[in-house]
């Protein structure tokens, strides 16, 4: 089509000329939906490829959701077969024969809710060399359900399992069963993580208790999961008693990751307290420390642990690399810099409602040797510029969440524009301008892959221009990009991204008032001079809510624009029709209608990054939340919380029944 | 060190290229010439033209550098081992090792294996035209340089990536040879990869 020599070859040689053993070799290396469609392209190809497919070590097919006519073609006997990665959404029991086998030695199936319990037992029985597993959703469906005795086949039945990851419910398991059927598993078992259990079923499976048994008489089981080195879980409740048995009973420990939801206010003995802080890390070896309460059903935090127990626990923790607190709205200045300053190997710091931590936690920062290189500091809206500024002096810095600080601003951005490593920028919900962003070209733009700016209000079309007009020489890395919840933003700031050729994969923009049909054109339409449009670019495209979005759009949605769209946002109900007429159109496409987040990527198991909250937020909510900070303040002033515990939970109902706070 | 012996190459197009042996037997076809005792004589490739056996050879002279360096900069290799017969009890950097091998396949810390500098160089040094780069992978499959057949089969893999097919068939200029009912057919069962 064009005539640049970067992507035409000369009439000479043609990919055709090379022997079927090179042409073997390079198809190896691709991954199997690039394996099909260089198979379509001519008769030696396909020839090559189902050779290939019958040798291939690894086979991930997580572009889309076949279904088993499709998949069964591209899984012929495989003696070699060594990992499997496949999104099984369209998939059940019968694609068992298909997918198990085995050679396997890597397993990992996504969205397997049409699947019974059986295919862990299957698994157990049939793939005895596995050592990675990853399982998600298995038996969600209604009618499907999974027994004790298939997780016990599976434990007992791989022996050689190294990683295995249940995201899953495993909470409705007898507790004695599970227990017991964990006493099956390898003693190579170093990486455990589990969907949902509760706290009290882990204290339960870890204390090497006496059990009694049916018959009345009393054993001992042994400890189970001995030599567990890294673990994840989500739990009810972060307990103290869960926290203490988990650093007594797991000496190798090095990675501990545990996340809550409570759905009402913990008690006094069903809480994590200074206590349960003391108790972690007591061999010295973790690296990697993550407590999360989610807000997920309630506004929830940890509210006894205070600067005393972060400062017990850092003196302890002085191999810690990597340490993730969300929700210790009691910990000042202190407790957090007390980190910063035992911790000298740290270089992830993520604190997430840190209602108390101001600029003094990086006041002295240049003073550590540390190299941080992943920062995220959200709802932390005491931080101002001047925090940003010492922050900026870690050069290495990678990732750097600022969301929800609301103090911060432009004189931020001046020092962030300097970072030459910065690949995730997130400033949503900050009171940046313009002229901020502009500051990210000098040096940032060049290495940034990801970039948010939900619901920053003050944004307008110019930003567009101060940052991507010029750069058409050399191509921006930038590939994610989230503009939001962004009042001002309009199609003609998308036109100008378009003329711009910025080749953007993912871009999110709901709820803006102002965009059209016109973006959506623009989007689809634009040829970027290398003869691949910017639409064609497009895996992810979030029009939720969009003011603009009409019948027309929809019309631009199908093919043949936007060939690779995986993944479509737009508001279901008032075009339903339209909606279900492109879900013809393109069968593999997935559409979200009614607002749910667009995942990034499906294999990103770490879903801090997108776990938005977002509705918006009126100024007599923003007072009321307001509240509840000044709330928690006042706690403080309460002696210590040991009788609080009944006046708490009242206060709180009352609040939540007061606010309308949605939580996605 | 002894006076590094030189093997003389001869390109298709009569160029006469001197090379140090080390670097010539980064080739395994021209180190099995060797031992057959043409190493004193001049090496005809017929199927390398001159153009592309320079820069065969300053990849294996790059190569073959580095290699002396890490030699020469690896620790006491007898420390280590006695290192880990007496610590029996913590075998830590074993098991560290072992590991990493079924780490997680998709942490977000994959980003941190920063490209070492040969990785770096490789890449620029793979950053070339199509032609170049057919031609190179077709030499070293003939000259048996493993390193440089799998750096160059993964820059064209990586070209394939995440393509259409009539993208496919456009940037490596390959003839549909379907019918029309099979390319209907095919069309069909891979509908997603047209999309």
């Amino acid at each position: 089509m064009t005539s640049s020599t970067t992507t035409t070859v000369a009439e000479s040689a043609s990919l055709d000329i090379l022997p079927p053993a090179l042409l073997g070799s390079i198809m190896t290396k691709l991954d199997v939906s690039s394996i099909c469609a260089v198979a379509s392209t001519s008769k030696t190809f396909r020839t090559c490829a189902y050779q290939i497919l019958s040798f291939l070590p690894n086979f991930h097919f997580i572009d889309i959701a076949p279904p088993i006519h499709l998949l069964r073609p591209l899984l012929p006997s495989n003696p070699y077969l060594l990992s499997l990665k496949i999104d099984c959404s369209r998939l059940d029991d019968s694609a068992i024969d298909y997918l198990l086998r085995p050679s396997l030695q890597e397993l990992f199936l996504r969205n397997c809710a049409d699947f019974s319990g059986n295919l862990l037992s299957q698994i157990g029985a049939r793939c005895k060399d596995l050592r990675f597993l990853y399982l998600n959703s298995v038996a969600e469906k209604r009618g499907r359900s999974i027994h004790v005795s298939d997780l016990e086949e599976v434990l007992s039945g791989c022996s050689q399992l190294q990683s295995l990851i249940l995201m899953f419910d495993v909470s409705m398991f007898l507790h004695l069963n599970f227990a017991r059927a964990w006493a099956l598993a390898s003693t190579n078992l170093t990486s455990l993580e589990i969907g949902y259990i509760s706290s009290k079923m882990v204290t339960e499976l870890l204390s090497p208790s006496i059990v009694p048994s049916q018959s009345g008489n009393q054993i001992t089981t042994p400890r189970s999961l001995p030599n567990i080195q890294k673990l994840c879980l989500s739990v009810d409740c972060i307990t103290d008693t869960m926290v203490s048995m988990i650093s007594r009973n797991l000496t190798s420990l090095t990675h501990l990751d545990l996340r809550d939801s409570p759905i009402m206010e913990p008690t006094v003995t069903l809480d994590l307290t200074n206590l349960g802080l003391q108790n972690l890390n007591p061999h010295g070896k973790l690296k990697h420390l993550s407590l999360v309460r989610s807000q997920e059903f309630i506004a929830s935090y940890f509210k006894r642990v205070n600067d005393l127990g972060v400062l017990l626990m850092a003196d302890r923790c002085s191999s810690m690399e990597s340490i993730c607190l969300v929700g210790f709205c009691r910990v000042t200045d202190t407790g957090f810099r007390s980190i910063l300053h035992s911790c000298s190997n740290l270089y992830k710091f993520r604190i997430s409602r840190g209602t108390k931590l101001t600029d003094l936690v990086f006041h002295d920062i240049t003073a550590t040797s540390l190299l941080l290189t992943h920062v995220s500091l959200r709802w932390c809206s005491l931080l101002t510029n001047y925090a940003v500024i010492s922050l900026a002096s870690n050069r290495d810095l990678v990732v750097l969440d600022l969301r929800d600080c609301r103090s911060l601003g432009d004189e931020a951005l001046r020092a962030i524009g300097s970072l030459p490593r910065l690949r995730t920028l997130q400033l949503d919900g900050t009171d940046i301008s313009d002229i901020g962003l502009s500051y990210l070209k000098q040096v940032s733009l060049h290495s940034l892959i990801s970039l948010s700016v939900r619901g920053c209000k003050r944004l307008t079309d110019k930003f567009i221009s101060l940052l991507f007009d010029g750069q058409v020489s050399t191509p921006l890395p930038l590939q994610e990009l989230d503009l939001s919840n962004i009042p001002s933003l309009s199609d003609a700031g998308i036109l100008l991204m378009v003329k711009s050729r910025v080749l953007i994969s993912e871009l999110r923009m709901r709820q803006c008032p102002l965009i059209g049909d016109m973006s959506v054109m623009a989007l689809a339409s634009m040829q970027a001079g290398d003869g691949q449009g910017c639409g064609s670019c497009l895996r992810v495209l979030d029009l939720y809510n969009c003011g603009g979005i009409t019948q027309l759009s929809f019309r631009w949605l199908k093919r043949p624009y936007f060939p690779r769209l995986r993944r479509l946002g737009v508001t279901g109900t008032m075009n339903r029709n339209m909606v279900d007429a492109l879900a013809k159109n393109r069968p593999y496409l997935h559409v979200s209608c009614r607002g749910e987040e667009l995942g990034t990527d499906p294999l990103n198991m770490s879903d801090e990054l997108y776990m938005h909250d977002y509705e918006e937020v009126d100024e007599f909510e923003q007072w009321l939340f307001d509240d509840i900070d000044r709330e928690i303040d006042d706690d403080i002033d309460d002696d210590d919380d040991i009788d609080d515990g009944e006046d708490m939970v009242e206060d709180d109902e009352d609040m939540v029944e007061d606010e309308d706070m949605v939580e996605d | 060190m002894s006076s590094k012996k030189m093997i003389t190459l001869k390109s298709s197009d009569g160029r006469i290229f001197e090379v140090e042996e080390a670097v010539a037997q980064e080739s395994q076809t021209i180190k099995h010439m060797i031992e057959d005792g043409y190493g004193n004589s001049v090496i005809p490739l017929p199927n390398v033209t001159g153009r592309i056996l320079y820069k065969i050879i300053e990849f294996c002279t790059k190569h073959v550098a580095v290699e002396e360096d890490i030699k020469q900069k690896s620790v006491e290799p007898t420390v280590v081992v006695e290192d880990v017969k007496q610590k029996s009890v913590e075998p830590t950097v074993v098991e560290d090792v072992k590991q990493k091998s079924v780490e997680l396949p998709v942490d977000d810390d994959a980003w941190d294996a920063e490209p070492s500098d040969i990785d770096e160089w490789d890449a620029q040094f793979i950053d070339v035209d199509e032609s170049t780069m057919f031609e190179l992978i077709v030499a070293s499959n003939y000259l048996n340089i493993k390193r440089l057949m799998d750096l160059s089969a993964q820059a064209i893999a990586d070209m394939m990536k995440d393509k259409t097919v009539e993208e496919i068939r456009k940037i490596f200029n390959i003839q549909n040879d379907f019918t029309p009912e099979e390319e209907m057919k095919i069309r069909n069962e891979n509908s997603w990869a047209y999309e």
